[in-house]
């Protein structure tokens, strides 16, 4: 290949005019303290992920201190809202608390190795699970940070949380701080893929309308979908260790680089809870009734 | 626009960068949506929370690192986790409008199929004609890694070297 031809269709790749005028009115506008969300945005974050969905999600209430409000709203509330098997429409609701983390917690983002090292060093007590695979530097933590250094919530993640059966397990170790340790495994009886969590904790009510750089959790704004209904398989599940119920549904995804999938989707199992404020979400190629077990581990 | 911002200054910076930010954030993303708002947010840094820059080397360098910084988060993100394959890339709106030839089409798909790293100082040293020594400032990688990634993806593109201070 030329160079010359490398350079031709690069020349070609230039920003479409639609975007240019929409980047340059946004960026001379006024209003730039709060994040524009176009809805090609939401479309897009929603679209993939939840095609083959049942449940409805909507927001009730996002909104915090406001100067003329006289009630001031100390959570973030989203609900999922799904028809029953018997056709029953059920809404359990989603309430986040702002939480006060230990004053040393990090501003950086850095690779932890357990879900018990993140709460020692942000001093909340998360929920762990007995069988967690311990191997180092698959925690990923994950501070949102606003512009004028203000920590608005923080993200932890595993992707290869739980192994369950998975057998043959090698890790391959980063070679870098910008890539990720990988794990090769064959699939087991009922485990086709690890069982990762992601848990959001927001810690700044202030912030969460006007901050949006990042994810702060499964929904971070408001939002109002029409899910397919082909594909019915949510259902709620007491999880008596914890007194609470989760939200759980399958959907079609690739799943993390982690899991070693490419571009190949299989059915993943998600769970979504709050406990105690922070916000829960579960997801692997496992049954339901298999996630259900996995999720009477945790404490 | 809001007090503080010069509109002269602005438009003479978004014009100077906003393709090269464009193109940086493509090959990590593929999707104009998802690169709409990284490049929002990059302007939005620079203008309101960039630090002072020796020159303009500088700020272009600072530029293209937070560029590849916030790309990066995003396709951490949990949701986009699902990024579009090669082939969904090619049939996209976005290949359409840019009128690849069928021979370019080839070609851009081989460029898109490199990893990441390797897309991005492909890109640096051959486009935006930076030394291997100037890209490693810029990713705050070692000139060995800068090389390493160079060759590799030479390797696997098979292309003609026509730059000389390649070692």
């Amino acid at each position: 290949m030329k160079l010359d031809k490398y350079n031709k269709i690069i020349d070609k790749m230039s920003i479409p005019d639609d975007m240019d005028n929409r980047l340059k009115e946004y960026l001379l506008s006024d209003k730039k303290e709060n994040k524009k969300i176009t809805s090609k945005k939401l479309i897009k974050r929603f679209s993939i992920a939840v095609a083959t969905m049942v449940l409805v999600l909507g927001v009730s209430q996002t909104s915090f201190v406001s100067t003329a409000a006289s009630a001031i709203i100390h959570f973030f509330e989203y609900g999922f809202t799904f028809t029953e098997n018997n056709g029953q429409e059920t809404t359990i609701n989603m309430k986040m608390n702002y939480l006060t983390l230990d004053k040393n917690t990090p501003m950086e983002s850095m690779y932890m190795d357990s879900i018990d090292q993140v709460s020692d060093t942000i001093g909340i007590k998360l929920l762990n699970s007995t069988k967690e695979y311990k191997s180092n530097g698959f925690v990923e933590y994950y501070p949102s940070i606003s512009n004028d250094n203000i920590l608005a919530g923080i993200r932890i993640i595993n992707n290869c949380y739980i192994i369950g059966d998975i057998k043959n397990i090698s890790v391959t170790n980063r070679k870098s701080q910008d890539s990720k340790n990988m794990i090769n495994y064959t699939v087991g009886e009922n485990y086709k893929t690890p069982i990762g969590v992601q848990i959001s904790i927001r810690t700044n009510e202030n912030l969460t309308s006007k901050y949006q750089d990042n994810e702060l959790g499964f929904v971070s704004e408001n939002t109002n979908i029409d899910l397919d209904d082909n594909n019915k398989q949510s259902e709620l599940y007491q999880i008596d260790n914890l007194g609470i119920k989760a939200v759980l549904f399958t959907t079609q995804t690739d799943g993390p680089i982690e899991w070693g999938l490419g571009d190949k989707n299989i059915d993943v199992t998600y769970a979504v809870f709050v406990y105690e404020g922070v916000e829960y979400v579960y997801f692997g190629g496992v049954s339901h009734n298999t996630m259900k077990e996995f999720l009477n581990t945790l404490k | 626009m809001n007090s503080g911002v010069n509109t002269q200054d602005f438009e003479e910076i978004y014009q100077k960068y906003k393709n090269t930010l464009y193109r940086i954030a493509f090959t990590y993303l593929k999707n104009n949506v998802d690169v709409e708002d990284v490049l929002q947010d990059v302007f939005l840094k620079r203008f309101y929370k960039s630090p002072k820059f020796k020159d303009e080397k500088h700020e272009k360098y600072w530029l293209i690192r937070i560029t590849i910084n916030l790309c990066k988060d995003t396709l951490r993100s949990f949701w986009n986790k699902n990024v579009k394959s090669i082939d969904e890339l090619m049939e996209s709106q976005e290949i359409i409008q840019w009128d690849f030839s069928e021979d370019e089409k080839y070609i851009f798909r081989e460029v898109m199929s490199l990893p990441d790293k390797q897309k991005t100082v492909m890109y640096l040293y051959y486009y935006e004609r930076y030394s291997c020594k100037e890209i490693a400032e810029i990713l705050k990688c070692s000139e060995s890694a800068v090389k390493m990634r160079l060759k590799k993806g030479r390797e696997l593109l098979k292309i003609n070297l026509e730059k000389e201070d390649f070692v």
